[in-house]
């Protein structure tokens, strides 16, 4: 009873602070307001804003929709989910420099990964196939073993591609959980999100805060087919 | 056949059970017991790094509600067993000091004193119970090596919450729970198997349940293990990495669609 008294209030302001999850409606009230403020924004001036953006905004706010609708029949082709403008040469040339030809490591990850393994799932060039899959498995892990740890470049000077690469890289494991079925990398995506939560609630325009909202809504969308 | 045990804390019932199942059965020697403390500012700082919340979880569960207050309505757990064996003692350092056993209470079980107080022991094998990683000196240490159970079966379930796992992940009935006693490796769950046990889910039980159920058959595994180790009829069969998944801890999302499974299939 005293243990209770005692222990009690400590252990769970201990699980509140220590508690990362973001409540489902809170996510959800966040990503419908986050894009009817970004549209509205992107409609007003395109300042700051590309043509690639708006396509991300408005694949964001098609899968948002989708998320709401009370029954679905999963049509992949209702969307156009390709969101890379990478050349193939480009690709390669950065799969040749990756350090001991691995996209992550306990150091972190290299710099546009998010990207170029998005590129890869978009466009899976066969002589690719083999990369990519050797990487997926080892992605996943480290994110799991060292959270967001792993989530920081294993190289200095690029500095710019490090908010891209860790949302690319949510929309990437949600991708990876729908083409394969395999939920652990849904998982993973749902956790980075929440990770990357605290960051974005109080943002309203900023070009990063696209990719937040679109792997907020790959995510749900994944959750809609894979789990309802 | 000499063997040492590993536990995570002084008062896991898990371990004491099994230390108990040991003691009484003919041709095994509990040599050595090592339980690491529970209030080690190191092992504190590296669980919460490790598992956060849910770390804080689990120790409301066992420190203020009570593992044996949960425990103690249900006929299929491990208190009811501890009660049936009528168990010494109310920790590892009472059941060993009635018993004349060694016992070492360790920061870490990695730590060189204590591998080499294994090593000197002369183990046959170490059962591990719980307490963190376990790294290749200690794995070494031993002639057979660290046996330990996963709740999973192996080698398709490697890893956290392989009860969840399963149940989200099968289409139709629930398949694929259960026990593997295997000897560890520096994998994640990828050393050689000795036994597998398939559980049957029965109708109304939560993952709770599930795990607390889960306990006494453990200890049989790990008995069934040792005699059979013991008498020679055992072998070990080695995994190989890509026959199975490492799976993580559950995102409350993918729990709840897990829980909705359970309740849908049983």
């Amino acid at each position: 009873m005293i243990k209770n008294l005692i222990f009690s209030p400590m252990i769970k302001l201990g699980i509140k602070i220590l508690d990362d999850t973001v409540p489902t409606e809170k996510l959800h009230h966040f990503l419908d307001k986050g894009i009817q403020n970004i549209s509205q924004t992107t409609q007003s001036s395109m300042d700051g804003f590309n043509e690639k953006d708006l396509k991300k905004i408005e694949l964001a706010k098609n899968l948002n929709e989708f998320r709401k609708k009370p029954s679905f029949s999963p049509d992949i082709n209702q969307f156009d989910f390709y969101i890379g403008d990478l050349e193939y040469e480009e690709v390669g040339d950065w799969i040749e420099v990756l350090p001991k030809k691995r996209v992550i490591g306990f150091k972190g990850f290299f710099p546009r990964t998010g990207e170029m393994m998005l590129w890869l799932i978009e466009n899976k060039p066969n002589e690719y196939i083999r990369f990519f899959d050797s990487q997926i498995e080892t992605l996943l892990r480290i994110i799991e073993i060292k959270k967001q740890k792993a989530l920081v470049h294993n190289q200095t000077g690029y500095k710019q591609y490090l908010e891209p690469d860790r949302q690319l890289l949510s929309i990437l494991l949600s991708r990876i959980s729908r083409e394969t079925k395999d939920i652990r990398f849904l998982n993973t995506a749902l956790k980075m999100n929440d990770w990357s939560y605290p960051f974005y609630r109080r943002e309203n325009t900023s070009p990063d805060l696209i990719n937040y909202l679109l792997a907020v809504a790959e995510a749900e969308y994944s959750v809609k087919v894979l789990l309802s | 056949m000499r063997i040492g045990i590993l536990s995570p804390i002084n008062n896991s019932l898990y371990s004491r059970v099994l230390a108990w199942e040991c003691i009484q059965e003919p041709g095994i020697d509990v040599v050595k017991v090592v339980v690491r403390k529970t209030l080690s500012l190191n092992r504190i700082r590296g669980e919460i790094k490790r598992d956060g919340a849910r770390l804080l979880k689990k120790v409301y569960k066992k420190l203020v509600l009570g593992e044996e207050t949960i425990q103690r309505g249900d006929s299929k757990s491990l208190f009811a067993r501890a009660k049936f064996l009528n168990l010494p003692g109310k920790n590892l350092t009472e059941l060993c000091a009635e018993k004349s056993i060694p016992l070492l209470k360790v920061g870490d079980h990695n730590d060189p004193w204590v591998v080499e107080a294994i090593r000197e022991a002369k183990l046959d094998a170490v059962l591990f119970t719980g307490g963190g990683l376990i790294r290749k000196n200690l794995l070494e240490a031993s002639r057979l090596g660290v046996i330990n159970c996963h709740a999973g079966l192996l080698p398709n379930y490697r890893g956290m919450d392989v009860v969840e796992w399963p149940i989200l992940n099968s289409k139709k009935g629930i398949k694929d729970i259960g026990l593997t006693l295997h000897i560890m490796d520096r994998g994640v769950d990828t050393g050689p198997i000795l036994i597998k046990k398939a559980i049957e889910v029965q109708k109304g039980e939560s993952f709770e349940d599930i795990r607390m159920h889960m306990g006494p058959q453990m200890v049989d595994l790990m008995m069934e293990g040792l005699r059979g180790l013991r008498d020679g009829k055992l072998e070990a069969h080695s995994q190989k990495k890509e026959d199975g998944r490492q799976y993580f801890v559950m995102h409350p999302r993918v729990k709840e669609a897990a829980e909705k499974n359970l309740n849908s299939k049983t």
